[in-house]
């Protein structure tokens, strides 16, 4: 699948308004956030990543059962 | 359960913790209690009638999977939630974290990790802790602990 780019400009006071094509090609809303990231010695890029508003189910299939995944983790700190 | 209900259950502005049985059923969606972490995370947390918190012991927990299958994108997916979702945060295993759960584990033999999740709590002023262990309510009650325990599978049966 292609990437959507495109192009946005810096204004004033911050204020960054994402272009159409990425709005439409995310589904992206009014009131979404953003973790905005950026690594100071690669000013450059600068990473903008949606926070959902639900996670409910969002990693289903790797868990499961969650019980016998949990006990596993917690049986490590007992002493062999 | 009803919101109502679920409400009745959780007093609001009660400094919730997660047990990292929660943010299980809740990311899975797909075990019994997966319904119940949703409406109180989704609904009680995101809204902001629950300030929420959970342990780093748990961030641990729930990342060794995503790690292991190699996957960046479930370990960013599980770090974006427990780091950017709202009114949630991580708690750090401090110094008086681990005397907490040291004096737990004396009294009760709790595992390491149960008694510095539960010790958490504790010091974090969280008033009710949310899980799945059914175990914790005795813990909570022989170690003497501020804590009342909601038990996932007991709020979805209410």
């Amino acid at each position: 699948m292609t990437d959507v780019v495109a192009t946005a400009r810096l204004r004033g006071r911050n204020q960054l308004t994402l272009p159409d094509p990425i709005v439409q090609a995310g589904g992206l809303e009014e009131g979404a956030t953003f973790v905005v990231e950026l690594d100071p010695g690669d000013p450059d890029v600068v990473r903008l990543r949606r926070v959902r508003s639900t996670y409910a189910g969002a990693l289903k299939g790797m868990f499961e059962p969650t019980d016998e995944y949990l006990e596993g983790e917690r049986s490590t700190w007992t002493p062999r | 359960m009803s919101v109502a209900a679920l409400e009745a259950a959780i007093p609001p502005g009660a400094l919730l913790l997660l047990d990292t049985s929660a943010v299980l059923a809740y990311l899975s969606g797909a075990e019994p209690a997966s319904a119940i972490a949703a409406e109180v995370i989704d609904g009680l947390v995101a809204a902001g009638r629950n300030p929420t918190i959970v342990s780093a012991i748990t961030v641990c927990e729930v990342l060794v999977r995503p790690n292991r299958a190699g996957s960046a994108s479930a370990v960013r997916l599980v770090e974006d939630f427990l780091t950017h979702f709202p009114n949630l945060r991580v708690e750090a295993v401090t110094l008086d974290v681990a005397r907490l759960g040291a004096r737990i584990r004396a009294v009760t033999a709790t595992p390491a990790p149960d008694a510095l999740i539960l010790a958490t709590a504790v010091a974090s002023r969280a008033t009710v802790a949310i899980g799945d262990d059914a175990g914790w309510p005795g813990i909570v009650e022989r170690a003497g602990l501020p804590l009342t325990v909601l038990l996932l599978e007991a709020l979805a049966d209410a």
